[in-house]
């Protein structure tokens, strides 16, 4: 049985370590730090109802390239925002900056505006589906 | 199943140089385990065995010449997500199910380079947007400790196939990458060391984007020597990647005679969220008292916007992915559809085909947040809140130096109950202790604690701030020595 299998390595390479005395779980030193109730969240859970309009929908499939085919799409879509809403039961002050990025305080490094590779065309062209002469991308006529 | 392919990688290692065990036959015998067990588990989408047996060939050859790199012949998995020149490379997708890269990712061309061998490329949930591996169209991948396979628990995700070839021993480590918690969250369902790096030094060349802002390259072994080995490989400022940090990177070694004293370690209370079962709970009770014991200062903290994350998360992903997915139109490189008709249609039907429901949600909803009346609404409310989330961590790494935290709520669901919720409630459950330090930045590190009564892993989180690997590691081994999971798991008896 596979599970067995697995079993028998963890056990094997518990050899080297057999010192060691197995873990109380049962006992603590101190009193704890760690909370043991269940710490509610100080932001309220209010959600807004959402209803994507016919328009929107339209106007996202278009700038999505995606169909919305059916009925549970639109539902599954109108629940992904409601869920994303609740983000507004956070305050948050004026003075707050968007955060874009975690490495705002960094210098990123920008290479030298010079060509570094070439001679690829092969491996351009590669995993194109359809290709002319195998130097063009094809989209339909 | 071979003793040998269950050595820590310096163990291997020195077999290798004192010429008990030669890299070939290493090789094959790890293959004769994958192919016995992998359709088990379904840990792999695709398999290279011969270009496994050909690089053990050149590892064979350097060691007999006296020029050993320094993972030669150890044996690696990638997610498919990273890019390997040659391999195909689907991110569990219709969409790329024939892309073959012409490239290698930074990370991955670094293990090869230091000599490591890749066996293959691991299942996620399609483009990583999930926290099952469960959404791929190559199946879902079953956690190796479920009771019975034919009822499987999730392995987690969506590195969830990187977690379970290296629980399978099926590779000494493998890639993962995590932008909500893709490394830690399988790593903890499946008893391994899931490990997400300070953002900006891993590079992200050749990983496929999921979310660019969040994404970093994550890795999955059994101990914590083997991640420090394989992090110092592949860690580093990379020209390709013009977001990992300038400066250069200097290895870490860990300190032979670590204590605790002196460090300060917070419990953030928010993480005893709802939904945390008790056994969880013991163990990060228990682990605590356990520090504490050993010399750390441990102290309640509170950071309030933890429960905040999961918004956060869920709108500048979905703008992110957006964005990302807009790449893909069947022209260049990728699935295309058999419709000629207009160029806007085989747009469309290429996508409609290629990806599957969650990805097309992610990019409407995307585009949503984005509409020009939305997007200071939700857009840059939520890079608001992102600052509100970070700052949290910037005031409690003020006063402390770790955290510790679950990784996951409990042992690893079944996966027949974890299907019945939708792919948002799944990672709204699943992401809540792992993605805030993915907002921030910060490095965090997953570690197997326990068996629950399920006799299934239950995991811990240590987070530190930026850079602080070292701290991390070296803590994470204090505990990893004296829990000893798997020690544990021999005390049952099985």
């Amino acid at each position: 049985m596979f599970r067995r299998n697995i079993l028998n390595l963890f056990i094997q390479r518990s050899y080297c370590n057999i010192h060691n005395k197995i873990f109380n779980w049962k006992e603590l030193k101190y009193k704890t730090k760690v909370p043991q109730n269940v710490v509610k969240s100080i932001f309220e859970e209010k959600t807004e109802k959402i209803k994507v309009t016919e328009e929107e929908i339209i106007l996202l499939e278009k700038l999505s390239l995606v169909d919305l085919e059916r009925k549970e799409a639109v539902k599954v879509l109108e629940d992904s925002i409601e869920f994303a809403s609740k983000i507004h039961n956070i305050k948050t002050d004026q003075n707050i900056e968007p955060l874009y990025t975690v490495l705002e305080n960094y210098q990123l490094k920008l290479r030298e505006d010079k060509v570094t590779d070439g001679n690829i065309k092969q491996d351009v062209m590669k995993n194109a589906v359809k290709t002319e002469e195998e130097t063009y991308f094809v989209s339909p006529k | 199943m071979s003793r040998i392919s269950n050595l820590s990688i310096k163990q291997l290692s020195r077999k290798f140089d004192e010429k008990l065990l030669c890299p070939k036959e290493h090789t094959l015998e790890v293959f004769k385990n994958i192919k016995r067990n992998n359709n088990d588990i379904n840990a792999f989408i695709t398999l290279s065995e011969e270009f496994a047996l050909k690089k053990a060939e050149e590892s064979a050859n350097r060691i007999a010449l006296g020029k050993k790199l320094k993972l030669d012949g150890i044996l690696v998995a990638c997610k498919d997500n990273f890019c390997t020149k040659g391999i195909r490379t689907t991110c569990g997708s219709i969409m790329l199910k024939n892309f073959v890269p012409t490239y290698n990712a930074t990370v991955y061309d670094k293990l090869e380079k230091a000599g490591a061998i890749l066996v293959g490329k691991t299942n996620l949930d399609q483009y990583g947007m999930g926290s099952g591996t469960v959404d791929s169209i190559f199946g879902p991948t079953k956690n190796v400790w479920s009771e019975n396979l034919n009822n499987p628990r999730i392995c987690g995700g969506s590195s969830g196939g990187s977690a379970s070839a290296v629980a399978a021993n099926f590779c000494s480590t493998a890639l993962g990458s995590d932008t909500g918690g893709s490394t830690r969250n399988p790593a903890s369902y499946s008893g391994v060391i899931g490990f997400k790096p300070t953002y900006g030094l891993l590079s992200r060349h050749g990983l496929i984007p999921l979310v660019n802002s969040m994404d970093v390259p994550g890795i999955l072994t059994k101990t914590v020597d083997d991640c420090v080995d394989i992090f110092n490989t592949i860690a580093g400022p990379d020209d390709l990647d013009s977001t990992t940090i300038k400066k250069s990177f200097n290895p870490i070694e860990l300190s032979e005679n670590f204590n605790l004293k002196n460090v300060k370690i917070g419990i953030p209370k928010e993480y005893n969220c709802e939904g945390l079962t008790s056994e969880v709970l013991e163990a990060w009770t228990k682990m605590a008292d356990f520090l504490e014991e050993n010399g750390a200062r441990v102290e309640e903290i509170s950071m309030p916007y933890t429960t905040a994350s999961i918004f956060v998360y869920s709108i500048l992903n979905q703008c992110e992915v957006a964005s990302n997915m807009a790449r893909y139109d069947g022209i260049e490189y990728g699935h295309r559809a058999d419709d000629e008709s207009s160029t806007e249609n085989l747009y469309s039907k290429t996508r409609a085909e290629g990806f599957n429901g969650v990805v097309k949600n992610r990019i409407l909803a995307g585009n949503y947040f984005l509409l020009r009346k939305n997007y200071e609404k939700y857009f840059l409310k939520a890079l608001k809140v992102r600052r509100l989330v970070s700052d949290d961590f910037k005031k409690a790494f003020s006063k402390i130096d770790l955290l510790l935290t679950p990784t996951t709520l409990s042992d690893a669901p079944l996966l027949s109950d974890f299907t019945k919720n939708n792919n948002r409630d799944q990672c709204a459950v699943q992401d809540f202790c792992t993605c805030p330090a993915n907002m921030a930045g910060v490095p965090a590190l997953s570690i197997p604690i326990k068996l629950s009564s399920n006799n299934l892993p239950i995991s811990l989180q240590l987070m530190g701030p930026n850079f602080s690997e070292k701290l991390i590691f070296n803590t994470a081994k204090f505990i990893e020595n004296r829990v000893d999971f798997y020690l544990n798991y021999n005390k049952l008896k099985l």
